[in-house]
């Protein structure tokens, strides 16, 4: 009896769990597909002073960067948004917006301040909000740095729009190109000279801090290759080579600049230290070494050379021992730059009559090629690693600067509207 | 006449002029003779305010109601009135979990397969309650272990899971650009009350406070793509007041 009352007592109870336990059953679902698009974000003209061109500016950079579908202004419904009120939601989901951005210009005792709130529309959170202060005619930086805080919050990967372009502006024709140092924003707005134009400037290329670009110039009297501080605007020379030097890089630190010297038919990669100025030579084979370029940590150069027949990427310790070829495909590899980030090493390539831009691993797997065309070349990393700026050529045409994203999908021409070719990104400013 | 000439002020003045010039010419180095042709393009400082993070919005009176529209839409989905009754219940749902597991072993020769199908149906309201009420907060890792996927154990049909995976993969918008961004898979949990309204937070495992901002994102994306999908009400009732959970898998959608 007792036994018999025990099992029925059991089987109550295992009857209670077993019921409760398949009542609570969690239902499980993959997800294996989406919906792949550039994300939809709403950015309403802020309030105050340059609000609309803050607005502007954001709404430009983002789109650029292809990973974001600014929503069309005149859809929107909420007009009017006060930076401290939180939005009314509905109003923007129906326009399938999944963030929003809204923010308030204030100009007190000649201070601009931008306060600033990031919206996940349909989780209805506040994903940022954040204040900028600046001077009143600072507002596109403040804009470019508004950007990068919007763009690092909704895809977790660091901004790269509060930077700057070095390049050479061409104008004239093939037979009297003129080629002038020039600057301008990423966005391409304020463009200015850095020279005359009386010589021939090639390769500029950033120092880590961005106030300064070491490039090289072409007079009749031989190739020099120069430091130019953006600040003062002073000019010095690295000094006098023998032959010819060209395609100087900085060090991360800033402290070297590595460069390539051509003396009788042989081009050897040298750095030189900028404190001490003197120089070491890093290669000293009987080929073509040339275009070094440091890894982020500053311990490795990558370079190409002919040294095996035609010209492959090889990577080198920062004091020129241990080289070895990490490109082994066909065709001919030339302009390495590695990735800030030192992820990858982009490249040009040219194969079958076309030119590439391209990037690798470091150990020279996983070789990409991103783009095709008449005359791709020269690319040079934003300070996130995940785009590229190089100058494209086309049959009888002028170069022009293009963009493209480490994954190939997202090509689109710079916003600059004249010609230019040999680009150099700097790092964010500070 | 020739003496005055070499004596002369004028002479002495030109010498020295010569001299200075001559010195800063020496002094200036050739290189740094063409300077400054172009512009001075300096950096204009552009800073963080003392604070970072604003204030919290202040919400307008409309602003208001749509926030409490939220918790009121909810409030029917989990019936005030079920919570009271399932109070003793979660204890016992606290207690059952380990329990669950440890009578079913020895109790297996008693057939209990059978058993356990046919009470599934007649089961889930109350049990759907007691779970919405409790387990909010709690890490489905745990639980999931040795649950059926797809709702076997539960009586819900495959063409309702495939909605509801198709209601979720059309709002799913993963960051493939991204580096890490195709790798991750979001786990993401929530309940559903009546009119498949979501009960409660949609959470993934934690993921959306991770320390990886690529993750992060991630994670918050595929929050998004729940919220945005809500209310779920094409679902058959069985769903509501079920935890569901959904696998976003990047690596598969973004090809």
């Amino acid at each position: 009896m007792r036994s018999k009352t025990l099992l029925l007592a059991l089987a109550a109870m295992f009857f209670a769990v077993t019921t409760f336990g398949v009542a609570r059953a969690e239902i499980e679902v993959d997800v294996n597909k989406g919906d792949i698009q550039p994300l939809p974000i709403a950015i309403p003209a802020f309030g105050g002073d340059h609000g609309a061109e803050i607005a502007l500016v954001v709404t430009n950079n983002l789109e650029r960067s292809g990973l974001f579908a600014p929503v069309n202004p005149s859809a929107f419904i909420e007009r009017n948004l006060d930076v401290a009120v939180q939005p009314r939601f509905s109003d923007w989901k129906s326009l399938n917006a999944q963030a929003l951005l809204n923010g308030q210009v204030t100009v007190e005792g000649g201070r601009l301040r931008v306060d600033f709130r990031l919206w996940d529309v349909f989780s209805e959170q506040q994903l940022l909000g954040l204040q900028f202060t600046s001077t009143p005619e600072n507002w596109r930086r403040v804009a470019h740095k508004i950007s990068d805080a919007v763009y690092e919050r909704l895809t977790g990967e660091k901004g790269y729009f509060d930077t700057r372009i070095v390049f050479v502006a061409e104008s004239g024709g093939r037979t009297n190109r003129i080629k002038t140092l020039a600057i301008m924003d990423q966005d391409g707005a304020n463009p200015s000279y850095l020279t005359d134009g009386g010589s021939i400037v090639m390769s500029p290329r950033f120092s880590s801090t961005s106030q300064e670009i070491t490039y090289m110039a072409l007079r009749p009297e031989g190739s020099a290759i120069y430091l130019f501080n953006l600040e003062t605007a002073r000019r010095e020379s690295l000094g006098q080579f023998p032959g010819m030097v060209y395609a100087p890089r900085f060090s991360p630190d800033g402290s070297r600049v590595a460069f390539a010297s051509e003396n009788r038919g042989n081009s050897d990669i040298f750095v030189m230290n900028l404190k001490s100025r003197t120089a070491q030579r890093l290669t000293s084979d009987p080929s073509i070494d040339t275009s070094p370029s440091f890894s982020p940590d500053g311990s490795k150069i990558v370079f190409n050379s002919d040294r095996g027949g035609t010209p492959q990427l090889y990577v080198m310790s920062a004091d020129g021992s241990g080289a070895s070829r990490i490109s082994f495909g066909a065709g001919r590899y030339t302009t390495p730059v590695w990735s800030p980030v030192g992820d990858y090493i982009a490249f040009t390539k040219q194969v079958g009559g076309q030119f590439h831009i391209g990037i690798m691993r470091t150990d020279g797997s996983d070789e990409r090629l991103l783009t095709t065309s008449y005359l791709d070349e020269s690319p040079t990393w934003a300070p996130n690693g995940r785009v590229l700026m190089f100058s494209r050529e086309t049959p009888g045409g002028a170069p022009k600067l293009w963009t493209v994203d480490v994954t190939g999908r997202i090509l689109r021409p710079a916003p600059y509207p004249g010609s230019g070719s040999d680009p150099a990104w700097s790092p964010l400013l500070n | 006449m020739g003496q005055r000439s070499k004596t002369s002020p004028a002479m002495i003045g030109s010498v020295v002029l010569h001299g200075v010039l001559l010195a800063s010419v020496l002094w200036l180095k050739p290189w740094a003779r063409d300077l400054p042709i172009g512009a001075v393009v300096p950096v204009n400082i552009v800073s963080n305010a003392s604070f970072t993070d604003l204030r919290a919005a202040i919400q307008t009176e409309q602003v208001q109601s749509a926030q409490t529209e939220t918790p009121v839409a909810e409030a029917p989905v989990e019936p005030a009135s079920p919570d009271p009754t399932p109070s003793p219940a979660p204890p016992s749902d606290t207690i059952s979990k380990p329990q669950a597991p440890s009578p079913a072993k020895p109790e297996k020769p008693l057939d209990l397969d059978a058993l356990a199908a046919s009470i599934a149906k007649t089961t889930k309201p109350a049990g759907g309650k007691t779970s919405s009420a409790s387990k909010g907060p709690a890490r489905p890792e745990t639980a999931l272990a040795p649950r059926a996927a797809a709702g076997a154990g539960t009586g819900l049909s495959a063409n309702a899971m495939s909605g509801l995976a198709n209601e979720l993969q059309r709002r799913w918008n993963p960051n493939c650009e991204v580096e890490g961004g195709k790798d991750v898979t979001i786990r993401v949990s929530f309940t559903l009350g009546t009119g498949g309204r979501l009960s409660g937070l949609v959470e993934a495992g934690g993921l959306e406070s991770s320390t990886n901002p690529v993750v992060k994102a991630a994670a918050e994306r595929a929050i998004r793509a729940v919220h945005q999908a809500a209310p779920f009400s094409t679902l058959p009732n069985d769903f509501f007041g079920q935890r569901i959970s959904v696998n976003f898998k990047a690596r598969e959608a973004c090809g």
